[in-house]
């Protein structure tokens, strides 16, 4: 399985470049005089975070701003992943490096870091999830269609195993077709995507020697359909992880850009020029 | 592929006014009928019953346009009685400047803007596409070449015209015109086709047509020509032979001695070469390539076989005639050998990577080749977001022009959408001209406000790529089925579809550059 | 395996489907993220300043932790600080005020520029924050930059003291001391009790240890009776404890037993001094009033309201009596004498002689000049602007370690401190402390601060 490098070195090199900038500049003048985020260059970074993590908080709108000023919605994600970990590191010469001290300070840290690194998370699921899918898959489904696609494949199955044998009928309706009947979602997929594969497909070895000649083409049929049930599966649990995923990290970053407006707004508010 | 599904919204309403926009075997001629017309004379009768569904009568009164310029065509007409006038508004594209227009200005207004237009009396405008140069699509002239710029040309009974429209697909080059009364034989693509292969005679007659009109211009269009001067070509023309083959044909095997030199005219060609017990595909001709010159000038064997992938139309140049050019024109071995070793390079690379070859071969077994604009889907980077189908949903008032579903190769999903193919045979037979490809182009759209619903591209789609979705007509005040495809988001700057691929993992391949479509493939994968 | 027609497709869908699942996950993140800012915010606002604030004040400003305006108006003023911290606006605080406590300088201290107390103040730190800590990044801006470029000590590149009074070798002292087996510096230095430093030596504490035989400093040399007064023609009290001085044949007396400050010398010396020139005595007289007044009501004066100045009150009343008893002793001295003739320049020499022979006890460590004693000033503070503390230094090196001329020093007015080389030769990045606020205050400690 190849999970892609970074496709665009120079995204990352520009922030490696930036951000290194940034913490330079900070031991710099922080060996000259006390770092303070109020004062000309503290504010400097600190408005230069805010206005990255508000670019970064456009990225759900980017179909409506693609012609301004990425263009395509690739250059949008590359600009959210690799603005947000300049936002962050700005973040971080913004206050200091240090501890905070109030509520608001930790608030703010913690959201910061907490969405860049689920960003980062993300990053890792995206390059990881279709590589896994790709590789380990052969059945290809949208993901809003998979329920319905297993509904579908039911029915099939229900129709291949009428007017089977008794045993057949037996084997079919307790241990086939209970398993056919919804989606059903693993985490395990996440590490192995054909797993268990073999372990489920056991029943059909199992059940070949004691069918008729016959009825062993109807089994490899059910097989084949409880084969690609499977496939949805795995598909459907790792899509929709992907999904969910935005939970983790959309309503923090959501609380992070609401607290980073009441926080510039006392700041301003409160602000001393130095 | 139920794409096609929907039935024509009034089938006797069409027959009446779009003459052979349907099957109508209820009108065609009897079999002595047909015999009697002068090109069908002497023909078989195994042969008669053969083109007897694809040929029809057909009247048109005077001023009535039996043929709009720039139009596609898939039939031939040949005039039983009555005069026709031919008018060129346009240069051919070969004497054009490019259009200075560009996609952001035009675009094809949706239904619901286009809804207030209906009933103007204003000629519909066409969407005027990138400049002819971009595309590169050879456009044969398939009128008398005489024809100037806004002169009328008159075609008497006996006359046909219409047939290198139809044989190659090209958009028709001039709008032919009934000056009176007009009487007229169709003579569709099919049984075209047929009297190619079985009539000698009709097949000598349109082969003298296509030398007098078109060869010349064709050749001009072939890179390799461009420098010679017109008593050569004159004289040349004299001396071709122009073939065709069947699909799967194999028109030249590895090995055997090289006698001549060959140009596309129509039609795909593979080229392969043995690898073990293997065939392995090198890369494939299409119009205005030509082979056949490595052998030649090696003085050795074919060193490719040559298939023909679909119906082929070929120019055959004996191997003197080509000696005799190359003697004459000495600047076109430096041509000839690059083109003559980069074909040798890529047998080379093939046999050291059969992969890239697979690919080749893929895009032949599936009919990618056909196409100029494939939206393809690296499945390694897909996370399945679907904004590319929302995005261009979008861009075509909410619904989308293709769903994430297609067949998959290798790690590459080729969704069910339009490949805009080169030869768009889904423009064949739309009764009201809705479907279309401004000439030099790439992208076929659908005017949604001509289209009536028809389902006739559906069914020529050879991949199903057009579905007809029930859209509520603002006019006809009901839900009417009208066909839809992916126009490339005339109007944008490029396709929604890879402009909003979060991971780009979306491309559009054009298979018409073989070579960059060689190295994309598999090194993205 | 393989099942389907299409290798990889499930179907085709019959016609096209808008796929909906990613927004509705999205749209469901969003509105609980939206969900989350809200209910933040409306408890912000509802306690709107505490959690606005970017972190709990100081140990000594909790109280001020929910009442922003206490400091903000919105913005802090330096005015809010003092408000509490220099409460009779006496501008001790200000950076003015820095720079005139060190320059003395009251242009350079008109000059200088305004800092707010935020500058190098901030608060909002965390309870245990210690805010009064000062950071050397922000002495930098004015002075040098690091220790090891500090200038050296005004007195070292002086070389010599101003004139102490007393005549006073280092060597010979230390060579005696060492000779009798005792402690070297400490026999005379002995610590104060903070063991910052060392008591003020005096004779009574130090120099009578050696400089007082038998509870005397010596006899006079034999004088001229009739130059002085011999204590038998004293009525003062003091000087009817001593016999009765005779006259040998030369008519000299000598007079035995002096004790240090003795009463009959000063009272012969002055009445001597005071004949030899007149107007100096009435000068000098004139100055010992002035004090005395000033003295006087500064005593009177009432003390400042605060609690410092109350617990120092008693020590600083006692101070103030013992300066104006001595003052009294000594204009009592001058009154004693003041209706002595003037005297012609023969008479004059005769009383310096004079002078200078009862005093010859005294001349041994005093200077005298025209029959006056020079007052002997003990240099309070060895560093002007710094303070300095002997304890860790003594405990880990010898005296002579830093004092390394005093084993050669034969006058008191010799420099015996050591260079700021030696100190930057132990204070070095990374082994002791190098950093300003380790001998130097900004804020000058002195109260009252004369206002400029």
């Amino acid at each position: 399985m190849k999970v892609a490098r970074p496709k665009r070195p120079a995204w990352l090199f520009t922030t490696i470049a930036v951000a290194a900038a940034g913490i330079l500049f900070f031991v710099w003048s922080g060996s000259r005089r006390v770092w303070s985020p109020g004062d000309a260059a503290g504010m400097a970074f600190g408005i230069a975070a805010a206005l990255l993590v508000f670019v970064q908080a456009l990225y759900p709108f980017r179909r409506r701003f693609a012609a301004y000023p990425f263009g395509t919605a690739q250059r949008w994600l590359q600009f959210h992943i690799y603005g947000g970990a300049v936002g962050f590191v700005f973040v971080l010469v913004h206050e200091g490096f240090r501890a905070p001290a109030g509520f608001l300070g930790w608030a703010l840290l913690l959201l910061s870091a907490w969405s860049t690194a689920t960003g980062l998370a993300g990053v890792w699921l995206q390059k990881w999830i279709p590589a896994m899918i790709s590789s380990g898959l052969n059945v290809l489904a949208v993901f809003d269609r998979i329920p319905e696609l297993v509904e579908t494949l039911r029915s099939e199955s229900a129709t291949l195993a009428a007017g089977s044998s008794e045993m057949f009928e037996r084997f079919y309706s307790e241990e086939i077709e209970p398993a056919l009947a919804g989606v059903n979602t693993s985490w395990d997929y996440l590490l192995d995507v054909q797993g268990g594969r073999e372990r489920r497909l056991a029943p059909f070895n199992r059940m070949a020697p004691f069918l008729a000649e016959t009825e062993r083409e109807r089994l490899a049929g059910l097989r084949a359909i409880f084969n690609e049930k499977l496939e949805l599966d795995a598909q459907y649990s790792l899509l929709r992880i992907l999904r969910l995923w935005s939970a983790v990290h959309v309503p923090p970053a959501v609380l992070f850009v609401a607290l980073i407006l009441y926080h510039a707004g006392v700041s301003l508010y409160y602000w001393r020029a130095p | 592929m139920t794409s096609g599904s929907t039935a024509p919204a009034d089938a006797g309403f069409f027959s009446r006014a779009f003459p052979h926009a349907l099957e109508r075997p209820e009108q065609t001629l009897s079999l002595a009928e047909l015999a009697a017309v002068p090109p069908f004379a002497g023909l078989a009768e195994t042969v008669l019953k053969k083109i007897q569904p694809y040929v029809l009568p057909a009247r048109y009164l005077a001023g009535e346009t039996i043929l709009r310029e720039g139009e596609f065509s898939d039939a031939a007409y040949y005039v039983l009685d009555g005069v026709v006038e031919v008018v060129l508004k346009n240069l051919p594209t070969h004497q054009q400047t490019p259009l200075q227009a560009t996609r952001s200005n035009s675009r094809v207004r949706s239904l619901s803007e286009r809804a207030a237009e209906l009933g103007a009396t204003a000629p519909r405008q066409r969407a005027i596409g990138k400049p002819a140069t971009t595309s590169g699509t050879i456009i044969l002239s398939d009128i008398l070449h005489e024809v100037k710029l806004g002169e009328r040309v008159l075609l008497e009974a006996g006359e046909i015209f219409g047939e290198i429209s139809a044989l190659s697909r090209y958009p028709v080059s001039a709008t032919v015109q009934a000056a009176a009364e007009t009487r007229c034989l169709l003579v569709r693509t099919p049984a075209l086709r047929i009297l190619q292969r079985s009539a000698p005679k009709f097949k000598e007659f349109v082969d003298q047509r296509y030398r007098e009109r078109a060869l010349a211009t064709h050749m001009r269009n072939v890179s390799l020509f461009a420098g010679c001067d017109e008593q050569f070509i004159a004289r040349l023309k004299e001396r071709v032979e122009l073939v065709s083959f069947e699909p799967g044909a194999l028109i030249v095997e590895e090995g055997s001695p090289a006698d001549s030199f060959f140009l596309v005219r129509e039609g795909f060609v593979k080229v392969s070469a043995r690898s073990g017990a293997a065939d392995l595909a090198l890369t494939y001709l299409r119009k205005g390539d030509y082979f056949g010159e490595a052998a030649i000038l090696l003085e050795e064997p074919w060193p490719f076989s040559f298939t023909a992938i679909e119906s082929v139309e070929l120019v055959k140049l004996p191997r003197a005639a080509f000696q005799e050019m190359v003697a004459k024109y000495p600047e076109l071995k430096r041509e000839l050998w690059t083109a003559a070793t980069d074909r040798l390079e890529t047998r080379g690379r093939a046999t050291r990577h059969p992969v890239e070859s697979e690919y080749l071969q893929m895009a032949i077994d599936t009919g990618l080749i056909h196409g100029e604009s494939v939206l393809m889907i690296d499945l390694n980077t897909c996370t399945g977001c679907d904004d590319c189908v929302r995005a261009c949903a979008e861009t075509h008032d909410g619904v989308p022009r293709f769903i994430r579903e297609g067949f998959k190769f290798q790690n590459w999903l080729v969704p069910a959408s339009c490949y805009q193919c080169t030869d768009p045979v889904c423009m064949i037979g739309c009764p009201t001209g809705a479907i279309s490809r401004p000439i030099g182009t790439t992208e076929v759209s659908i005017d949604p406000v001509s289209c009536i619903g028809c389902g006739n591209c559906g069914r020529r789609c050879p991949w199903g790529n057009i579905v007809s979705v029930p859209f509520s007509h603002p006019v006809l005040k009901k839900d009417i089925a009208l066909a839809t495809k992916c126009d490339l988001c005339l109007g944008r700057d490029r396709p929604a579809c890879v402009q909003m691929c979060p991971h780009g993992s979306a491309i559009r391949v054009s298979f018409k550059d073989v070579a960059a479509v060689e190295r994309l493939l598999p090194a993205l994968g | 395996m393989r099942r389907l027609a299409a290798p990889g497709a499930v179907a085709r869908a019959n016609r096209y489907v808008r796929p909906r699942a990613m927004l509705r996950y999205f749209a469901g993140a969003l509105a609980l993220g939206i969900l989350l800012a809200g209910i933040t915010l409306v408890a912000v606002f509802h306690r709107a300043e505490p959690l606005a604030s970017p972190g709990p004040l100081a140990a000594p400003h909790a109280s001020l932790d929910k009442t922003c305006r206490s400091c903000h108006s919105p913005r802090v003023a330096t005015e809010r600080c003092e408000q509490c911290h220099d409460p009779f606006a006496t501008g001790r605080l200000t950076n003015a005020a820095h720079v005139w406590s060190n320059a003395r300088d009251p242009r350079a201290a008109a000059r200088a520029a305004r800092l707010d107390c935020a500058t190098c103040h901030t608060d909002h730190r965390g309870r245990r924050f210690a805010m009064a800590a000062g950071d050397d990044r922000q002495c930098r801006g004015c002075h040098f930059a690091t220790f090891g470029s500090h200038p050296e000590f005004a007195l070292v590149k002086a070389g010599l003291q101003k004139e102490e009074g007393l005549q006073f070798s280092h060597k010979k002292h230390l060579k005696a001391v060492r000779k009798a087996r005792l402690d070297d510096c400490l026999y005379c230095h002995e610590p104060s009790r903070d063991r910052r430093g060392f008591v003020a030596l005096n004779f009574e504490q130090q120099c009578s240890r050696c400089h007082l035989p038998g509870g005397f400093i010596g006899d006079t040399d034999p004088v001229a009776a009739r130059s002085v007064v011999l204590p038998q023609d004293i009525q003062a009290p003091w000087a009817k404890i001593r016999s009765a001085v005779s006259k040998d044949t030369a008519g000299n007396a000598v007079i035995a037993k002096l004790a240090h400050k003795d009463p009959w010398v000063v009272y012969n010396q002055v009445r001597l001094a005071s004949q030899v020139d007149p107007a100096a005595a009435a000068a000098r007289k004139a100055g010992l009033e002035r004090r005395l007044a000033e003295l006087t009501s500064r005593l009177a004066e009432p003390d400042k309201p605060t609690v410092q100045a109350a617990a120092l009150r008693p020590r600083r009343r006692t101070e103030l009596e013992s300066a104006i008893q001595s003052v009294r002793e000594e204009l009592a001295r001058l009154a004693a004498v003041s209706s002595a003739p003037s005297v012609g320049a023969e008479g004059k020499q005769a009383r310096l002689d004079a002078i200078s022979a009862i005093t010859a006890p005294c001349a041994l460590c005093h200077v005298y000049d025209g029959g006056w004693m020079k007052p002997v000033l003990v240099p309070a503070v060895e560093l002007a602007r710094a303070r300095f503390s002997h304890l860790p230094h003594v405990q880990q090196i010898a005296c002579a370690k830093c004092h390394s001329q005093i084993e050669e020093s034969k006058k008191a007015e010799n420099v015996n401190l050591p260079a700021v080389a030696l100190c930057q030769s132990c204070h070095r990045r990374g082994e002791n402390r190098t950093d300003c606020a380790e001998c130097h205050a900004f804020h000058p400690q002195v109260e009252p601060w004369p206002p400029i």
